[in-house]
């Protein structure tokens, strides 16, 4: 039950009437954020007056409008907070059941750093690191989890004149997947996007260099090799794994997903990191709650990654591993 | 003059050691893909009499088959058999227990057995390496014998006496894939 179909018919049934609920507590959060800017712009002559003649008078006028725009601000945070996670509970949670009730869902939870840390995907340091809707449970025979994750990275830079300066790169951003692998296996395999694919031919020269992740597995898919470049430690293992029908099934999930993916089979199991630069799973706040079209999105990301278990065949225990 | 003599002389000395070495490097990952895939099909050795005896006391209609099957094993296990014999003993192996496979689903007492489930599994896990052997050996050979052929690394080739090898031919109904072993689902 996770067709397109479906979402419609549960949109109109179930979702609709959550929504219209939770639609006068969005225009209440609405209108305690545009009280919030009507005292900002209010106390704006005042602080002008007060920079450009420096007259302390003008704060005087001032500072009762910035107060109250900096408690209008605070109470909408809070109010934000409460309308979050009633919207998750009611609606993601909803969607989650449509694409398989067998799924829990956990609004405030994440993948774990150790299982983050464990697939090897992203080697760089973990400097800040987040996440939240955390999908778990089983289909058929296969055990999954997966959420939403932020790990990003700092920079700190010091120029010439003893500036310190920090950036946060983002190492990844997006959909966090991990299952049950159905055969068993002892070595690390890599699956990564194609580096010829960004950098034209030159890429196929530095793909030699695995950077530690065992050597570069050649495989015979040419689409499959167009798309993703494979390293193993061991070339025999990695293609026990990546079976002719895994390689084409991934081709088909690479180009339904229309985004980046890194996969590595370690321990038995599957990870698939999905790059997605958007905060899924977050409710509307500026426009009318009622529109599908956000919803639907939703419902497209879930409906890809919980369908990995069923793209990939991962439920054909034939091989020895239950 | 020398010193520039000298230093061409020793910068092709140099490609010359490193062509030479790369060559020599993939025509011993042959061996070692054929060394994988041997143990592989030890592995089945292994098992298959297990299996056939257990089929045995089920079927009565195969036994023509599986004392074949029993018959090719011996004759597989022979060390003295060159390797391209063997591995087209090890395909009518792999053949013949294919077609003993799919009719298992006639004999329901027999799909239940659970020692036969556990061999099944195993089986089908050996296929899979076996299937995943051959495709590293046939990398390894593609990567070869494009050395061979390629410039300059042919002329090294020709000196050295390598000659192509060949690939291992994948039985039809395993380049189909999934359609033998979606028949032993369920």
């Amino acid at each position: 039950m996770n067709s397109a179909d479906d979402f419609i018919k549960l949109y109109r049934n179930n979702l609709a009437p959550v929504l219209r609920d939770l639609e006068p507590e969005r225009k209440a959060l609405l209108a305690q954020f545009w009280t919030g800017v009507a005292f900002l712009l209010a106390s704006a002559p005042g602080f002008a007056l007060l920079f450009r003649t420096g007259q302390p008078v003008y704060l005087l006028a001032a500072a009762p409008f910035g107060i109250a725009a900096l408690y209008q601000f605070y109470r909408f945070s809070e109010k934000k907070r409460g309308y979050t996670a009633e919207f998750k509970n009611c609606v993601i949670r909803e969607l989650v059941a449509l694409i398989d009730p067998n799924l829990g869902y956990y609004p405030h939870r994440h993948i774990g750093e150790d299982d983050y840390r464990e697939s090897d995907i992203f080697r760089n340091r973990i400097d800040r690191f987040e996440g939240d809707d955390l999908v778990e449970g089983v289909l058929g025979a296969t055990r999954l989890r997966f959420s939403e994750l932020w790990h990003q990275e700092k920079h700190e830079t010091t120029d010439s004149k003893g500036r310190r300066q920090t950036r946060w790169e983002t190492v990844f951003k997006g959909i966090f997947f991990i299952a049950d692998f159905n055969k068993q296996f002892l070595g690390k395999t890599y699956v990564v996007p194609d580096a010829g694919e960004s950098i034209l031919g030159i890429g196929k020269f530095f793909e030699k260099w695995s950077f530690g992740r065992g050597e570069i597995v050649e495989l015979e898919n040419p689409e499959f090799e167009k798309l993703f470049t494979v390293y193993g430690t061991d070339q025999v293992e990695a293609r026990y794994i990546l079976s002719p029908s895994l390689m084409e099934r991934l081709v088909n999930f690479r180009n339904k997903a229309g985004a980046q993916v890194h996969i590595s089979f370690i321990h038995s199991k599957l990870f698939l990191a999905l790059s997605v630069n958007k905060n899924l799973f977050e409710p509307k706040i500026f426009s009318s709650g009622m529109q599908s079209g956000y919803l639907r999105e939703y419902f497209r990301y879930l409906a890809l990654v919980a369908g990995i278990v069923d793209d990939l065949n991962l439920n054909l225990r034939i091989w020895g591993k239950v | 003059m020398i010193a520039i003599f000298l230093g061409i002389l020793l910068f092709l000395i140099l490609i010359f050691v490193l062509l030479y070495n790369a060559l020599v490097a993939k025509k011993n990952a042959v061996g070692n893909a054929f060394g994988a895939l041997d143990a592989m099909l030890k592995k089945r050795y292994d098992l298959l009499p297990n299996l056939v005896e257990t089929v045995k006391q089920y079927m009565d209609f195969e036994r023509e088959t599986l004392t074949r099957v029993t018959e090719l094993r011996s004759r597989a296990a022979d060390s003295t058999l060159p390797s391209d014999q063997k591995i087209q003993v090890d395909n009518q192996i792999g053949q013949a227990m294919r077609g003993v496979m799919v009719q298992v689903e006639n004999y329901p007492e027999l799909k239940a057995n659970q020692n036969f489930i556990q061999l099944q599994a195993a089986w089908n896990e050996i296929e899979e390496q076996i299937s995943a052997a051959r495709r590293t050996y046939n990398a390894a050979v593609m990567s070869y014998n494009n050395a061979c052929e390629q410039f300059p690394t042919n002329l090294l080739a020709g000196m050295m006496n390598y000659s192509l090898k060949a690939y291992i031919e994948i039985p039809e109904e395993e380049r189909t894939n999934i359609s033998a072993r979606e028949l032993f689902r369920s």
